[in-house]
């Protein structure tokens, strides 16, 4: 080992160029895994919600420019017409569930905001459950201490609202960092207080918005509210505002799409309401994370850039080192040095460099960290954080490194050690 | 001589087939990278078919009401209405043309008794035809006096005529969007939804569809989008300072709310960039662009340099006798630079026919985006699109500057070593 670092300070000049890159690339590198590893943490937690077998319907109304418009229907008979399709939607083999909600589903690309005063001024505000009781059954949602989606649209109603344990989370004030102790309280829906209550009547387990973000973010903590006919027809009033989804059972769950708008004229055209268009969760699901996806997809091929030239830099220098110091080899296998011990002792160089390398670089990627020049917002900077990116780091460059190294390693073991010293 | 220089260059490659295979890759892996990038920029921003105007067009994608005098960040921020497209940017004097087109939405189209589709359906106007160029197979675009009457008139793209009618020669015929019959004006090649302004597949009048009875916040706000024809870049400023005007007095006619663009029109760089209605971060874009760049520039660089440096190690007899006969510093670091280049020149043709390669494999994870997913067209692309001079000239240029890098310190040591020094290889 002592020996090996003196060799290293020896041979600086040609060690210099390798060293740079090294530290180079492992700061590079740290930055790249540390954001690697936390999306993966954050992918891989628990959404709170499960879309599979779901699909979205949107509907629209006729335009007086149709053939086929009834100009003596009403916005209320729309909605009516919109709450019949549902019904027969229900009934239609294979549908588990069905909800009408607005602006609300998982993975929406929108969202509105709700709220509600605790403390008679401080404003609690979340994203908006704009929604039928429902909603709950078809994406199981949960509640906190792990009841079924049952219990919450049990506690769904003009009365109630439903909230995410979470929900007064990003409120200090309050001091109140699990929302339980709502359960059952009034909270008021205004400021000041003109006599508008809602009972909480469950309390939801926090959910997230998509894999990419984490239940702290908006859309984590939400607010349930009951969206009746009386809303619809009144606070929306077009039935393009709203949105159907439902949940088929997975044994029917075949083409669905294409059977069901090949019913869509017989079957779910009423009166000026009309199905407009079908779409998987698991698609809604891919246009909402695409582009993290695709940052993900752009970190990896920086990293495997980066890891491929490590490769390229230490199997050149160990091509030169390797031709360069053959007499060098030759001699210690003369002295008695076994064909592994070489092909070890130039192993343990080219790991030995890399430690040295990893040593300013962890400095730097350290400060950096610090400085918070990292994504925090997703997860704290940690000790804890700092150690798994550096530990994964040296050990993706150390494989690059040993792979590097096999084939000069392999052809310095192959070394005669008689020709070689036939110079001398 | 530099013929020779070439001579010499080639040998050298041949003798130490390794390193010049690690050489090439690690540099051709560099230029490819960076190409990928250059190319995935070059496509959504040079001119090209059907947005054959990109460099003289504005766009105005966005706009925000607040309440007379409040702040900017009490706003409600969507598209606008038909009225507001009309009163602030149809009546702009100073550009060639404006339109107003609306946002992508999902039709219904099907043929009476026939074919079903959903689509994608654009509705605008007549100057949405001379501001993009389409190839049309059959008919032609609806004209002004189809608008103003608010005539059914539609044009389909190619795979959504074949899907109705099962041919592209469908003009005349008959075929209903959201239960609403249109005549099939013409049929136009498809079009790539890289061409952002320009991509549907199926385009009406917003006069014959109902865009105009789409709007909210007092008539402000709607589907349509303004995309402005300069008649050139020089007068953008000029452009700007009309459409302000307009607005100063469109909201002197509204009674408790004004409009605002944050910053709008756009020119192509920040229309690409603008996420919903935030002002769009362009210089932040950039200086990510630069990081990466630097990063997959330089990495390669320390490699090639000390691979340059071990070989010129082994050559210092050589270059002491050079310089024992008269070469000077000067000379020594041309013969260096241009060996070099000989190298990065082959590794940068490799990494560009790497990178378009690159660009047609990994065409979903470059181009498609939060913009386009939901959308039934396919991110196709042209060579007018791939083949500009820009990215040629962007390959040689980063090659040049990825020589200077590696080459650089081996050049410099070369010119500078002592003689005796190097012929005794010390």
């Amino acid at each position: 080992m002592k020996n090996l670092l003196t060799q290293i300070k020896n041979e600086w000049r040609s060690n210099l160029f390798l060293l740079v890159e090294l530290l180079l690339v492992f700061a590079v590198l740290w930055y790249i895994v540390d954001w690697v590893t936390v999306t993966a943490r954050v992918y891989h937690a628990p959404m709170g919600f499960d879309t599979e077998h779901c699909y979205n319907l949107s509907f629209n109304s006729l335009t007086p420019k149709s053939a086929l418009y009834d100009p003596a229907l009403t916005a209320e008979d729309d909605v009516d017409a919109l709450l019949e399709i549902t019904e027969r939607l229900r009934h239609r083999p294979g549908v588990e569930a069905v909800t009408v909600s607005q602006n609300c589903f998982p993975y929406n690309e929108g969202s509105s905001g709700a709220y509600f005063y605790l403390q008679d001024t401080i404003c609690v505000t979340a994203h908006q459950v704009w929604s039928d009781p429902d909603f709950y059954r078809v994406f199981r949602y949960h509640t906190v201490d792990g009841g079924d989606a049952d219990k919450l649209a049990a506690a769904t109603s003009d009365q109630t609202l439903v909230v995410t344990s979470n929900v007064t989370d990003r409120y200090p004030e309050l001091n109140m960092p699990d929302a339980c102790s709502l359960l059952n309280k009034e909270v008021a829906l205004t400021n000041p207080d003109r006599g508008y209550y809602r009972r909480v009547a469950a309390i939801a387990a926090p959910v997230r918005s998509s894999h990419f973000e984490t239940s702290h973010e908006w859309g984590g903590a939400f607010i349930g509210y009951n969206l009746n006919r009386d809303a619809l027809i009144n606070e929306l009033g077009n039935v393009r505002y709203v949105q159907v989804s439902l949940r088929v059972s997975p044994d029917a769950d075949h083409d669905f799409v294409d059977a069901l708008m090949e019913d869509a004229d017989r079957l779910y055209r009423i009166g000026n309401v009309y199905l407009l268009d079908v779409l998987p969760f698991s698609d809604i699901r891919y246009v909402r994370e695409l582009e993290d996806v695709n940052e993900v997809k752009t970190q990896l091929c920086i990293l495997f850039f980066l890891m491929l030239n490590i490769f390229l830099g230490v199997i050149g220098t160990f091509w030169f080192r390797t031709q360069h110091r053959c007499r060098e080899v030759a001699l210690r296998m003369a002295m008695g040095s076994s064909r592994r011990g070489v092909f070890l002792r130039l192993m343990g160089e080219g790991l030995l460099l890399l430690s040295v390398a990893a040593v300013p670089a962890l400095l730097i990627a350290f400060n950096v960290g610090i400085a918070e020049l990292v994504d925090i917002n997703k997860m704290q900077f940690t000790f804890e954080r700092f150690l798994i990116a550096a530990v994964f780091t040296w050990l993706l460059m150390a494989l690059m490194i040993v792979v590097g190294i096999w084939y000069p390693a392999y052809k310095a073991m192959q070394l005669q050690p008689a020709e070689a010293l036939h110079d001398e | 001589m530099i013929r020779l220089y070439f001579l010499q260059a080639f040998y050298h490659l041949r003798e130490n087939p390794i390193i010049t295979w690690v050489s090439v890759l690690g540099t051709a892996m560099a230029i490819c990278m960076i190409m990928v990038l250059v190319i995935t920029f070059q496509v959504r921003l040079v001119d090209c078919e059907p947005e054959v105007n990109r460099s003289r067009t504005l766009y105005v994608p966005y706009m925000s009401v607040k309440q007379k005098g409040g702040s900017d960040n009490e706003s409600a921020n969507s598209s606008m209405s038909v009225r507001t497209g009309r009163e602030c940017f149809r009546a702009l004097t100073t550009p060639e043309a404006v339109t107003l087109a609306s946002g992508v939405d999902k039709v219904r189209a099907s043929v009476p008794s026939g074919s079903k589709a959903t689509a994608d359906m654009v509705q605008t106007d007549e100057s949405f035809w001379t501001i993009f160029s389409f190839r049309f197979l059959s008919g032609a675009a609806f004209t002004k006096a189809d608008c103003d009457a608010g005539l059914p008139r539609a044009v389909l793209d190619a795979t959504t005529a074949r899907r109705l009618f099962g041919t592209t020669d469908a003009v005349g015929r008959t075929v209903q969007l959201n239960y609403v019959d249109y005549t099939v004006a013409g049929v136009v090649a498809d079009v790539s939804m890289l061409a952002t302004a320009a991509y549907a597949q199926i385009w009406v009048p917003y006069t014959a569809a109902g865009a105009e009875s789409m709007s909210w916040q007092n008539d402000t706000m709607g589907p349509m989008h303004a995309i402005i024809l300069a008649r050139s870049s020089a007068d953008f400023d000029a452009i700007r300072e009309e459409t302000e005007l307009l607005r100063k007095k469109y909201n002197d006619g509204l009674q408790d709310v004004e409009v605002f663009y944050r910053g709008q029109p756009d020119t192509q760089l920040a229309y690409l960039y603008r996420r919903w209605y935030a002002e769009p971060d362009v210089s932040g874009v950039m200086l990510r662009y630069a990081i990466v760049i630097i990063i997959l520039l330089l990495v390669p660089a320390i490699n090639l340099s000390g691979m340059t440096l071990s070989r010129m190690r082994r050559r210092m007899a050589e270059i002491g006798v050079r310089k024992a006969f008269g070469a000077t510093g000067g000379e020594l670091m041309r013969q260096v630079f241009f060996e070099n280049l000989v190298l990065t020149l082959l590794a940068g043709i490799v990494g560009l026919a790497l990178s378009y390669a690159a660009t047609f494999v990994l065409n979903g994870f470059l181009f498609s985006n939060s913009m386009n997913a939901s959308l039934s067209g396919e991110t196709a692309l042209t060579p007018g699109m791939l083949l500009s001079p820009w990215a040629f000239i962007a390959a040689f240029a980063f090659c040049l500057l990825m020589n200077v890098l590696s080459a650089g310190i081996p050049a410099w040591r070369a010119s500078r070593m002592n003689i005796t020094d190097a012929i005794n290889q010390r």
